[in-house]
C-alpha cells in the first residue's frame, strides 16, 4: 500500500470514531492529519521520488483528501459549536414574567398638574403669568380692591391677620389671588392680558373647605374690553377644559372689585357630571372703575375684565377625590395613584 | 334670606311655578339656592261636623263628619266639637307632619274613621286646647292647605352684600315685577292712619355722631296684645320664625316684608318717659332680649332712657324694656343706623341679629317714615290703640336728598359689548326705581332709588341694564390682541422640570398645608437662638394645629412621614415646591422688605423605608444616605447644575456626621442629611430618614442663567490612564484629594480627560482611622496618542502635589 492510501485508510478507519468526536478529540484530529507535521502535509514527502507524469496526478490525490478532510473536521466543528450555543442558550433561560429592575417612576400632584395645564392653556391664549406675595398688605388684599373697610364684602372672606393693628399697611394672607391685580397694575402699563395661580386662605374650614385653597385669576387690560370679551374668553377656557360640549351660564352676582360681576355655573351632565343642575366654577365681571383708578389706571381710558376659579375642587372632580384633606396629607397611597401625569 | 311664595303673591301677581320663579330670580342675580314645598298636608280636608253626641263617663265625643263625598264616622276628644262646626278632617291614611298615620280604628267599641285636627298636629301651631275652628265659609271637601292658604313654598336667597333691598319680600318682588312685566303692589303706597290722637308725648333726643342718621319715633297708647292673626302666623312660620304676640310679630313681619327694622318698646318700662339715642359710657350694662349680659364701651349706640340702655342700637332691644302679655302703651321706633356703626357693634359683641344684618348692608334712609307709617297701620288694626304725631329726626350726615348718577349710552355699548337700545335701558332702570331727571343726546342722568345704596356710578347702572337684559343675551366676541410670543416665568418654567426630575426618579409630589403649629417646627428640636425656631403667627387662627406659618418645608414632609408610618407606610419618598414664610426672609417681593415677614420658595425632599430595585429577590433594601442623595444629585445634575455637597453643615435637627450643606456655582442652596436620631425618635419614626431643602429661587436663577450645554472637540486616538491610592484621615472628606487633584496646575492640561473617583477603602493594609482613596485620571487627546512620558511627567507632578498635602500619605 502506498503511503496515500494508507494515510486516507486510516483516515476512513476513524469514520466513526470522527463522527462522535467532541471538541478535543477535533482538535487532536486536526493536528494529526493537517498539522505541519501532520500526516497529510507528510504526504507531500514523497512527491520528490514521483516521475514527472506522476507527480500532478499524486498531489491532486493528497489535495482532495485534504480537503474532505478539512471539510469534514469544519463541519464537526460547526456542529459541535452550535449544539453548544444551543445548549447555553437552553441554560440562560429567564423568566420574563419577573419585574425588571426598575426605579418605580414617581408621581406630580394632582392639582399641580391641572395648574400648569391650566398656565399653558393661557399662555397659549397669549395671557402673561404674573406672581404676588401670599402675605400682603390689607390696602392690596383689599382697599385697591374696593373693598372698603366697614364693608360687609370684608365678611365675604374670612381673613387671616398677621398683624394685631389694622389698618392700610396691616398684614393679611390673602383672602384671594386678586391681589395681584394691583401689584401688576402698579408694575407695568396696559395692555396687558395676565394669569397669576396660586395658594390663598380663608378663615373657615369644613369637609368641603380647606383653610388654604389654590385658585387662578385672570385680568385683561385694553382700550374697548367688553363683557361679550370676557364671555368669550371664559367659554374658550371651559371648553378646552372640558370639551366642547360644556354648556356654561353667567349668572348676576357680586364682588366689589368687579361691575357687572357674574358667577359662572356650568352643567352637570355637560362636564361628564353624574347629576342634574348647576355647578359654580368662579366669578368674573368687568373691573370696577375704582379698582382702576386706585393703581393709577384711566378708567375712561382702559377697561377690562377678569375672572376667577378655584383648582382644589375642579382637581377633585377630575380624579374623582372625595375629601379634600387628602389634597394635602401627604399620604403615599393616595399621591401614587396619579401615574402619567408627567 | 328665606322668602315665601304666598308672601310674594301679596306683592306681586304669580302664576309661575316655583321651578320658574326660582330660575327667574337666578337669573337677576338674587340666587335661589333651593326652594321647598311647606305645609301640604296631603290627605287633610275641610270638613263639616254634622252630629256631635257627648259619651257619658269620657271626654270623647261620637260624631258624623261629612267630608263633601261622604258622612263618616269619627271619635274626638276636643272640648270645642260642636254639631255645624267646620273642621281639619286627617282621613284615613293619611301621615301628620308628627310622623302619625291615621288608620281605621275602633275607640271604646265606637268606629272611628280619621281624626280632627288641633293646629299643633298639622304643625301650624303649638295650641293644643281644642280642635282647629275653620272659617264657615270654607268650601267643604277641599283641601285644607289649599282652602286655608297654609301651604306654601320657601326659598331659599342668597342674597349677595350689596343688595339691601333684597332682604325683604318687597325687594324680591320688585325684580319679579320688572321681569314679568306685572305692577308691584308696594304696602309702603297707599297706608291709610287715623288722625294722630295728639302731640308727640315722648320726649326723643338723637346725639350727633352716635352712628343714628334718622329716627322716627312713635307713642301707640292703648294697644291690647294677643296672637296676631292666622295669615301672619302663617307667613312669619314659612320662613322660619316663631309667631310670639301681634306687637313682635307686626315688627318681625315688617322687617321680612320692607326689609327694614323695627324696634318696640315697652312705654312703661322706659324710665323717664323718655327716648336718648346715644353713644354709652364705658362700662354702662345692658342685657339683651336673648339674656346675655353686656358691658358697654364707651360710644357703643345704644337707646336709652332717662336711666341707661335699653337697646344696642340696630342690633337688639333689652330685656327690660321689651313688649309683654301686660303692655298697653309702646313706644315704636324705625330707624337708620349707620351701617359702619352697626356692623362695629355687631362684631365686636358677636350679636349678629336679623335687624344688624339689614343694618349693615344699608337700609332705605327715605323709607323710614313710610315704614313706620306702615307698622303703625298694622298695629293699630289689629291690636287698637292710638297713635301720637310722629317724631322724624335727621342727623346732620343724614343723606338729604337722593344720589344722582349721569349715565352714557355710548358706555353701555362699550362695556357689555353690546348695544342696548336707549329705550330699553330706561324702561330697566325706572322698573328698578330710578327717576330719569335730565338727559341730552348721548346720557341720561338718573336719580336713584334709596333702596338701592349699592348704585354709585355709572358702571353700577350699567350693570343693572346688564344684568335685567340678561348675561345669557350678551353676544360674545373676542378681543383684537397683537400677536405675542408668551414664554412661561423661569420660575414656572424650571419649577416644572425640577418636579418632573424628581418624579422620574421615584418621588410622588406633594402639596403640604400651609398652616401648621409650632409644635411641628419644636419636634425640630431648634435652639431658641435660631431665628427658624419661632413660626410667624397667626392673630385669628382657627385651631392651634393651623395656627402658624411653616419655616422650614421638611418639617411639613416629616410630618407627612409619620402620618404615612402611622398607617403602615413605611417607603415614602415626597418631594415639594412650596412656600415657607418667616421673619427672617425678605427676598422674594418688594413689600416683605418693609412689612418684616417674608416668603421664600423652596425645594424639599424626604426619602426613607423600603426601595428595593428588584423586590422578588426577597431583600428588603432599604433606601440609605446614597439612595437618597443619588436622587438629589441625579436631578440636579439632570438640570444641568454640578452640585457639591460640603460637610461643613450645622442644622442641629440632621445627624453631625450625616449632613452637607449643597452648593452650586458657589452658591449655598441648603442642606442635605440624615434625620438627626434623636429627632427622628422624637417623631415616632423607627428607621433612618433622610431630607433635603434647598432654595427653589436660587436653583431657577442658576438654571435660568445657564448657558446651554456647549460642545468639546472629540477625537478618534486612544488614551490611557493612571491611578493614585492617598491615604487620609477616615473623617476627612474624600473630595478633598478628587479636589486637590483637580486643582492641580497641570491637570488643567489638555491631556487631562478626566478625574475619577474609584473607590473608598478602610480594612487590612491601612492603618487603623486612615481611608484608602483611589483616583484615577484619564489621559487623552483629540489631535494624538499620548506619550509615556508626558503622561508619566503630570502623574508625577500630581503626585508630588498631593504628597505635600499634610495628612495625605501616596500608598
Amino acid at each position: 500500500m502506498n503511503p496515500l492510501d494508507e494515510v486516507r485508510s486510516s483516515w476512513a478507519s476513524l469514520a466513526s470514531e470522527i463522527n462522535a468526536a467532541d471538541e478535543t478529540k477535533l482538535v487532536e484530529l486536526r493536528s494529526r492529519f493537517l498539522g505541519k507535521k501532520g500526516e497529510i502535509p507528510g504526504l507531500m514527502r514523497h512527491l520528490g521520488s514521483l516521475s514527472a507524469d506522476e507527480k500532478p496526478v499524486y498531489g491532486a490525490a493528497v489535495q482532495a483528501l485534504r480537503q474532505e478532510v478539512e471539510s469534514t473536521l469544519d463541519r464537526l466543528q460547526e456542529q459541535l459549536r452550535s449544539a453548544a450555543l444551543k445548549a447555553r442558550l437552553e441554560s440562560e433561560r429567564l423568566d420574563l414574567t419577573l419585574p425588571g429592575d426598575r426605579s418605580e417612576a414617581g408621581t406630580l400632584h394632582p392639582l399641580v398638574a391641572l395648574r400648569d395645564e391650566i398656565l399653558d392653556l393661557f399662555t397659549g391664549m397669549g395671557f402673561e403669568i404674573a406672581d404676588a406675595p401670599e402675605i400682603d398688605t390689607e390696602w392690596f388684599n383689599f382697599s385697591a380692591l374696593n373693598v372698603a373697610d366697614d364693608h360687609p364684602a370684608r365678611d365675604m372672606q374670612d381673613t387671616f391677620f398677621l398683624s394685631r393693628e389694622r389698618g392700610e399697611d396691616s398684614l393679611v394672607l390673602r383672602t384671594h389671588t386678586s391681589n395681584y391685580q394691583p401689584h401688576a397694575m402698579r408694575d407695568r402699563k396696559p395692555p396687558f392680558r395676565l394669569l397669576s395661580c396660586g395658594q390663598v386662605y380663608r378663615c373657615d374650614s369644613d369637609a368641603t373647605h380647606s383653610p388654604v385653597f389654590t385658585q387662578v385669576e385672570g385680568l385683561v387690560l385694553d382700550k374697548g374690553i367688553s363683557f361679550s370679551h370676557l364671555k368669550a374668553t371664559i367659554y374658550t377656557m371651559v371648553r378646552a377644559l372640558y370639551g366642547e360640549g360644556a354648556v356654561l351660564r353667567f349668572r348676576p352676582s357680586f364682588f366689589p372689585f368687579t361691575e357687572p360681576s357674574a358667577e359662572m355655573d356650568v352643567d352637570c351632565r355637560s362636564v361628564g357630571l353624574d347629576r342634574d343642575g348647576w355647578m359654580e366654577i368662579g366669578g368674573c365681571g368687568m373691573v370696577h372703575p375704582n379698582v382702576l383708578t386706585n393703581s393709577g389706571v384711566d378708567p375712561e381710558e382702559f377697561q377690562g375684565f377678569a375672572f376667577g376659579f378655584g383648582l382644589d375642587r375642579m382637581a377633585m372632580l377630575r380624579h374623582g377625590i372625595k375629601d379634600i384633606g387628602l389634597l394635602t396629607a401627604g399620604d403615599m397611597r393616595f399621591l401614587r395613584q396619579f401615574k402619567g401625569l408627567a | 334670606m328665606k322668602a315665601s311664595l304666598n308672601w310674594l303673591k301679596r306683592l306681586v301677581d304669580l302664576t309661575e311655578t316655583p321651578a320658574e320663579i326660582a330660575s327667574h330670580l337666578t337669573a337677576v342675580g338674587l340666587e335661589v339656592e333651593e326652594w321647598t314645598a311647606v305645609n301640604a298636608l296631603p290627605g287633610v280636608v275641610v270638613a263639616e261636623v254634622r252630629q256631635c253626641k257627648k259619651v257619658e263617663g269620657t271626654k270623647l265625643s261620637q260624631c258624623v263628619v261629612w267630608d263633601g263625598k261622604q258622612e263618616l264616622p269619627v271619635v274626638c276628644g276636643a272640648p270645642n266639637v260642636r254639631a255645624g262646626l267646620k273642621v281639619a278632617l286627617a282621613t284615613v291614611g293619611t301621615t301628620m307632619p308628627g310622623g302619625l298615620e291615621i288608620k281605621a280604628a275602633k275607640i271604646r267599641g265606637m268606629e272611628s274613621q280619621g281624626m280632627l285636627c288641633a293646629d299643633d298636629e298639622l304643625g301650624l301651631g303649638t295650641s293644643h286646647d281644642g280642635i282647629l275652628e275653620l272659617d264657615a265659609s270654607l268650601p267643604t271637601g277641599e283641601s285644607f292647605s289649599k282652602a286655608t292658604g297654609v301651604a306654601d313654598v320657601v326659598f331659599e336667597i342668597n342674597v349677595t352684600p350689596n343688595r339691601p333691598d333684597a332682604t325683604g319680600h318687597l325687594g324680591l318682588a320688585r325684580e319679579l315685577a320688572l321681569r314679568l312685566g306685572r305692577p308691584l303692589k308696594n304696602p309702603l303706597d297707599d297706608v291709610k292712619l287715623p288722625a294722630a290722637s295728639g302731640p308727640a308725648v315722648t320726649p326723643v333726643s338723637v346725639e350727633a355722631g352716635a352712628g343714628c342718621s334718622r329716627y322716627v319715633g312713635r307713642t301707640i297708647k292703648g294697644v291690647k296684645d294677643g296672637p296676631s292673626p292666622a295669615w301672619m302666623q302663617n307667613l312669619l312660620r314659612t320662613v322660619g320664625l316663631r309667631p310670639i304676640s301681634a306687637l313682635v310679630d307686626i315688627t318681625n313681619f315688617v322687617l321680612l316684608e320692607i326689609g327694614q327694622p323695627l324696634h318696640a318698646f315697652d312705654l312703661a318700662k322706659l324710665r323717664g318717659g323718655k327716648v336718648v339715642v346715644r353713644g354709652a359710657k364705658a362700662g354702662e350694662t345692658l342685657t339683651l332680649l336673648d339674656g346675655r349680659n353686656l358691658t358697654l364701651a364707651a360710644g357703643d349706640l345704644v337707646i336709652a332712657d332717662e336711666v341707661g340702655p335699653q337697646c344696642l342700637g340696630g342690633v337688639m332691644g333689652g330685656a327690660d324694656s321689651g313688649v309683654s302679655a301686660t303692655t298697653t302703651d309702646i313706644f315704636l321706633e324705625t330707624a337708620r343706623f349707620v351701617p359702619s356703626t352697626v356692623r362695629f357693634l355687631a362684631r365686636r359683641t358677636q350679636c349678629a341679629s336679623d335687624s344688624s344684618y339689614r343694618f349693615e348692608r344699608g337700609v332705605d334712609p327715605f323709607a323710614t317714615r313710610a315704614v313706620s307709617d306702615y307698622a303703625t297701620s298694622l298695629i293699630l288694626s289689629i291690636c287698637g290703640g292710638a297713635s301720637d304725631e310722629a317724631q322724624d329726626l335727621s342727623s346732620p350726615d343724614h343723606p338729604s336728598a337722593k344720589s344722582v348718577v349721569k349715565l352714557r349710552h355710548s358706555r353701555v355699548a362699550s362695556l357689555l359689548g353690546m348695544d342696548v337700545p336707549a329705550a330699553t335701558a330706561k324702561s330697566l332702570l325706572a322698573g328698578i326705581g330710578c327717576r330719569e331727571v335730565g338727559s341730552d343726546a348721548d346720557s341720561t342722568t338718573w336719580e336713584l332709588p334709596g333702596w338701592r345704596p349699592d348704585i354709585s356710578g355709572e358702571a353700577d347702572l350699567v350693570e343693572e341694564i346688564a344684568r335685567l337684559v340678561g348675561y345669557d343675551n350678551i353676544p360674545t366676541s373676542f378681543p383684537s390682541f397683537p400677536v405675542a410670543a408668551v414664554r412661561l416665568p423661569a420660575k414656572e418654567k424650571w419649577t416644572r422640570r425640577i418636579r418632573r426630575a424628581f418624579a422620574s426618579r421615584g418621588l410622588s409630589e406633594t402639596l403640604s398645608l400651609r398652616l401648621v403649629a409650632q409644635a411641628d417646627q419644636d419636634r425640630l428640636q431648634l435652639p431658641e437662638s435660631d431665628p427658624r425656631a419661632k413660626l410667624v403667627q397667626l392673630v385669628n387662627p382657627l385651631s392651634d394645629e393651623t395656627a402658624c406659618l411653616p419655616r422650614l418645608a421638611v418639617a411639613n414632609l416629616l410630618k407627612a412621614a409619620a402620618r404615612n408610618a402611622r398607617r403602615q407606610e413605611r417607603s415614602v419618598r415626597l418631594f415639594e415646591c412650596g412656600k415657607v414664610f418667616g421673619r427672617d426672609l425678605h427676598e422674594t417681593f418688594e413689600e416683605h422688605r418693609k412689612t418684616g415677614i417674608g416668603e421664600a420658595n423652596r425645594l424639599a425632599g424626604l426619602v426613607t423605608g423600603p426601595w428595593a430595585d428588584r423586590p422578588w429577590t426577597g431583600s428588603e433594601a432599604e433606601s440609605d444616605l446614597w439612595k437618597a442623595k443619588g436622587v438629589l444629585e441625579g436631578a440636579l445634575s439632570e438640570l444641568g447644575l454640578s452640585p457639591v455637597f460640603v460637610q461643613d453643615a450645622a442644622e442641629p435637627f440632621l445627624h453631625p456626621g450625616r449632613q452637607a450643606q449643597v452648593r452650586s456655582s458657589g452658591r449655598n442652596l441648603g442642606f442635605f442629611g440624615e434625620l438627626h436620631p434623636a429627632v427622628q425618635e422624637g417623631l415616632g419614626l423607627k428607621f433612618p430618614i433622610h431630607v433635603w431643602e434647598l432654595d427653589l429661587d436660587a436653583i431657577v436663577a442658576l438654571l435660568d442663567g445657564a448657558k446651554p450645554a456647549q460642545s468639546v472637540r472629540i477625537g478618534e486616538f486612544p488614551g490611557t490612564h493612571r491611578e493614585i491610592n492617598a491615604v487620609i484621615e477616615r473623617t476627612r472628606a474624600a473630595s478633598d484629594v478628587v479636589d486637590a487633584v483637580k486643582a492641580f496646575p497641570e491637570a488643567a492640561n489638555e491631556l487631562v480627560e478626566a478625574v475619577k473617583l474609584v473607590s473608598v477603602y478602610e480594612g487590612a493594609g491601612v492603618p487603623e482611622g486612615r481611608k484608602a482613596v483611589l483616583v484615577r485620571v484619564s489621559y487623552r487627546s483629540p489631535d494624538r496618542t499620548p506619550t509615556d512620558t508626558e503622561v508619566n511627567a503630570l502623574q508625577d507632578g500630581i503626585r508630588q502635589k498631593l504628597a505635600s498635602i499634610p495628612g495625605v500619605t501616596l500608598k
